[in-house]
């Protein structure tokens, strides 16, 4: 039996691909273990995947708090980042924990592109077949940046983690970051094609539809709205979000008439008054409800993009940070969508494009390719991760 | 038209693009534009996908860059790799 230990950090959209991708590797008869933060435990246990938390929960809502500082300007942001929220103590814990779980010849790391490092150096160290998953092509786009962020400022921090494994330091950063031995994105190629393309080495598997490891039941308040034509509002799960967006969305359904669900883990996040037609939920299982939305108006995560795409459902995005405006541009390029950066968040800018996809009788023909090649992508990355032990 | 103009005219038609506003100016500045880190990154990539030049990663740690100074950023390195190429 393969022993699949897996390695992923950030929020929903990022740690939920490996959440689904596990309980396939583990339906496929494999152990499969995931270390990622402490909120995560319920649904991996859940979906019958070991669980180790490189956190705990307040740590976690406390590196949330901090990752709006992300959205600023300034690449130092983010090793100011790294040192608040102690990332080196965290690294060689998931390094511990990795060697720890190693049987020689039977077991895999799998670790998220540009933060599961641990992965890098254990596998290194251990000789383990490690495969890196990219969530968003914004991954790929960022290496050299990337690399040049940890050579230039957390060189000295990364290579003591590194002496105190018993390994020598890096001297070619970039091909130590490219070094895993497999690398998939878990994106659909037509969403490739659509920007800046992934690197030549990466296999490219589609989407991994996180969401649908939540089994919830659709409220009742939630099956009244959709029943009235409503759209679904949504900035994803975390706080790393404009804090103008909730204002922004609700404001312009209002203005618009459209009934909507807003969906946000955080209800601070949300007007303290909803307009009458509205209604917060903390969360919805999107791969029900969201083919029953008239529109998805939301903030741009590539997992509510390509989602709202299987749904065939029109999606406007109001985009800010990260790999937003990227998803937004794609999207915008295939005729599939439109977006908005954050300066243009008003009433008068966001009703018409409302209006326009709402009106856009062509859509469901133009996105009906689309959807069909937004199959599930997880089965082919299963595939492909076991693989690494017969090659 | 200069190649400094041609440079110019590109780095508005990407900046456009990527930040959902319309660039129509060499001295508008990528951040007063609403520009974040992660949207520089998006214009190195696309500048390396499209026109094959590495810009300097130092240009994501400035605090400040209008359209001609990317403009002339592309044209140094464009100069530098045809430099190389024919030093090789």
């Amino acid at each position: 039996m393969t022993t699949v230990v897996m390695v992923a950090h950030g929020t929903h959209g990022d740690v939920l691909p490996f959440v689904s991708l596990g309980r396939i590797l583990r339906d496929r008869g494999h152990q499969v273990e995931l270390l990622t933060h402490a909120p995560f435990g319920e649904v991996a246990r859940r979906e019958g995947l070991g669980f180790t938390a490189v956190d705990t929960e307040r740590e976690y809502e406390r590196f949330l708090e901090d990752t709006p500082i992300l959205l600023g300007s300034g690449m130092d942001r983010w090793r100011r980042f790294y040192d608040a929220t102690g990332l080196y103590d965290q690294i060689k814990f998931e390094c511990e924990t990795l060697k720890a779980r190693h049987t020689p010849g039977e077991t895999v790391f799998v670790g998220r592109h540009t933060t599961a490092l641990s992965t890098l150096f254990v596998g290194e160290l251990l000789e383990v077949p490690t495969a890196w998953v990219a969530v968003t092509p914004v991954q790929y786009m960022s290496e050299r940046p990337t690399v040049h962020l940890y050579r230039e400022s957390m060189r000295d921090p990364l290579n003591e983690v590194r002496a105190s494994l018993g390994l020598k330091p890096i001297e070619d950063w970039t091909a130590w970051f490219t070094s895993a031995r497999l690398h998939l994105g878990l994106w659909p190629e037509w969403f490739d094609q659509a920007g800046v393309k992934a690197p030549s080495r990466a296999r490219l598997t589609g989407a991994p539809y996180g969401d649908d490891t939540f089994a919830d039941l659709v409220p009742p308040e939630a099956e009244r709205l959709l029943d009235e034509g409503a759209a679904i509002v949504t900035g994803g799960t975390g706080r790393m979000i404009s804090r103008q967006f909730y204002d922004a969305a609700v404001a312009a359904c209002a203005a618009a008439g459209l009934p909507a669900l807003v969906v946000a883990r955080h209800r601070d996040l949300v007007p303290e008054t909803l307009p009458d037609g509205m209604t917060w939920f903390p969360r919805l299982p999107f791969h029900q409800v969201m083919g029953r939305a008239r529109l998805v108006l939301h903030h741009g995560g590539i997992g509510t993009v390509v989602r709202a795409v299987a749904a065939q459902v029109p999606q406007v995005l109001l985009a800010h940070g990260f790999d937003r405006s990227d998803n937004g541009m794609r999207l915008a390029r295939l005729g599939l969508g439109s977006w908005l950066p954050e300066r243009r968040w008003t009433p008068e800018e966001i009703v018409p494009l409302l209006r326009a996809a709402l009106a856009d009788e062509g859509y469901r023909d133009r996105v009906a390719p689309y959807a069909q090649a937004a199959q599930p992508g997880l089965p082919a990355a299963a595939q492909a991760i076991e693989e690494l032990l017969t090659v | 038209m200069a190649i400094l103009d041609v440079f110019e005219n590109e780095v508005m038609r990407l900046w456009s693009e990527i930040l959902g506003v319309e660039v129509t100016s060499a001295d508008q500045d990528f951040f007063e534009l609403g520009g974040q880190s992660l949207a520089m990154v998006q214009f190195l990539a696309m500048v390396e996908s499209e026109f094959q030049i590495e810009l300097p990663v130092e240009v994501l740690f400035v605090e400040g860059l209008t359209v001609a100074e990317a403009a002339r950023a592309l044209g140094e390195s464009a100069r530098a790799r045809v430099t190389a190429g024919e030093g090789s």
